[in-house]
């Protein structure tokens, strides 16, 4: 079987189909150029299309832990599970049009990761940015790419937000910008999170001008 | 991939994209716009350096632009200097260069390497060609005559943009410290009278040969002024690490037979155990998110 990568290796292992091993990329973005190499593990998914999961197990995550450069797993956008989040939900279906292609997974968004993460040892600081935490990072992810009639980046979002269970919009729809954040600082939203409330503020307007009502 | 398109995909791979390309105009028209607002319409503000040269690549690129007040102008070069670089003080974070004023860019809270390099001068008599700048270099010079035209134009008419960008970029992987001026005269010098320019592995084998032999020792002279020698701004400890740092690349390239392999060491393309691939330019990522 030909990796997907130079470097990764196939295994099964529990019923499970994994490609681990270095990841070495050359990479550059605007004029930053960052040579690397993570050791890596990619968890296949049993379902066609669906996002393989990814974790770096060769302890660079740990150490910066470790040494206090984030305070929390979740602030190097690593889950409890040890498994990285590379972008929103929503973003994977817009790049990837439920098509998974494990090639292009690595080179647009798990080598971009760990450029960023490489970034990040130097400069504690994410080099493009990132998303807030849980679903004020949706709200400012459909803030950021929201376009007139994009129903399905609506739906997307709404789900990646629990609307299923509809009790996620009914509490946050009582939300204004004077109202504490709801990402616990104590802040009003307008202060805290601004492009969130924004983010929010579209999705409500487009929801109720969408089929969705 | 033979030597001839590695060279060729390094040199592509160096252009700069259209963002990058805005930020620098941009850049320079907020930098003439505050300088109008403090100095009038007098001063001629122009791109200097790799942009007007065209040698600049996209690994490493700065600004580089000149004020230069008329010859009428009363005020004596280190005041001129010295209020430049005072106005811009008020704007943006500054550091003090030996001729130029360097504006340091800050993107989310961090310093980054990019940056405008501002030279103030004035020009020497009623043309706009030969101007006076203030240096201070610690000696007893404190002025220099130059003339950014003729400085493109040796550049320019000398075919070695290509062979310049190269060495720009091997000097920025490999931190070699010579100074980016004297590195394109060294270029010009060596290669001017080549008939094998564009033959990267010949030409670039020869620059190196003489920055490993040669750079402790020469002298070049600023093509607008023969009494200015570029190669005195160098230490000679830059001057030894250059040399030591291009004898390092010539014994890689030797030892590798002169083949491909060698010159993708010296330019550090990610060789070695087989498990690289092509370097890749990322453009428009995604911003990471946890969904908790």
């Amino acid at each position: 079987m030909n990796p997907p990568y130079p470097g990764l290796k196939y295994k099964i292992e529990g019923g499970k189909e994994f490609w681990e091993g270095p990841l070495s990329f050359v990479a550059r973005f605007d004029s930053v150029r960052v040579k690397d190499t993570f050791k890596i593990c990619i968890e296949l998914s049993p379902e066609p299309g669906e996002f393989p999961l990814v974790m770096e197990n060769g302890g660079r995550i740990e150490s910066l832990l470790a040494r206090g450069k984030a305070k929390r797993a979740v602030d190097l956008h690593v889950n409890p599970n040890s498994t990285i989040c590379f972008c929103p939900k929503p973003e994977e279906r817009r790049r990837f049009h439920g098509v998974l292609d494990l090639k292009r997974f690595i080179q647009e968004l798990v080598i971009p990761y760990f450029f960023a993460l490489h970034q990040f040892e130097k400069t504690e600081k994410w080099i493009w940015g990132q998303y807030s935490h849980g679903h004020l990072g949706i709200m400012e992810y459909y803030f950021d790419h929201k376009s007139d009639n994009d129903t399905a980046l609506l739906q997307d979002c709404l789900k990646a937000m629990g609307f299923a269970s509809g009790k996620v919009m009914e509490n946050k729809v009582q939300l204004n910008g004077h109202e504490k954040c709801p990402c616990g600082s104590g802040l009003k939203f307008k202060k805290c999170h601004p492009m969130a409330l924004a983010g929010l503020k579209a999705i409500i307007k487009d929801y109720f001008n969408s089929d969705q009502s | 991939m033979t030597t001839k398109e590695f060279f060729e995909k390094l040199l592509s791979s160096q252009v700069l994209l259209e963002g990058q390309l805005k930020i620098l105009s941009d850049n320079r028209a907020e930098v003439e716009g505050f300088l109008r607002n403090k100095f009038g319409q007098e001063p001629i503000i122009r791109y200097a350096g790799s942009k007007a040269k065209g040698t600049m690549i996209a690994e490493s690129y700065d600004l580089d632009i000149v004020c230069y007040f008329p010859s009428s102008e009363e005020e004596s070069l280190k005041k001129i200097h010295d209020k430049v670089q005072q106005a811009l003080a008020l704007k943006y974070l500054i550091e003090p260069k030996a001729s130029a004023v360097r504006i340091k860019r800050v993107d989310n809270q961090v310093e980054t390497d990019y940056h405008i390099d501002l030279v103030p001068g004035r020009f020497i008599d009623g043309s706009t060609g030969d101007a006076f700048l203030h240096v201070a270099y610690g000696g007893e010079k404190e002025r220099m005559q130059t003339n950014i035209d003729t400085h493109i134009s040796y550049i320019q008419k000398s075919g070695c943009q290509d062979a310049i960008k190269l060495m720009k970029l091997w000097k920025m992987r490999n931190n070699v410290p010579i100074k980016t001026f004297v590195m394109e005269l060294v270029v010009v010098a060596v290669l001017k009278d080549s008939k094998t320019k564009a033959d990267f592995s010949k030409s670039l084998t020869e620059v190196l040969s003489c920055l490993s032999g040669d750079i402790e020792t020469m002298r070049l002279a600023d093509p607008a002024n023969s009494n200015n020698i570029v190669s005195e701004v160098m230490t000679a400890a830059e001057k030894k690490e250059t040399a030591v740092k291009a004898t390092e690349s010539l014994n890689i390239i030797a030892d590798e037979g002169h083949s491909l392999f060698g010159w993708q060491k010296v330019f550090d393309e990610g060789v070695g155990s087989g498990i690289w691939t092509e370097p890749i330019v990322i453009i428009n990522p995604s911003k990471p998110h946890c969904n908790i």
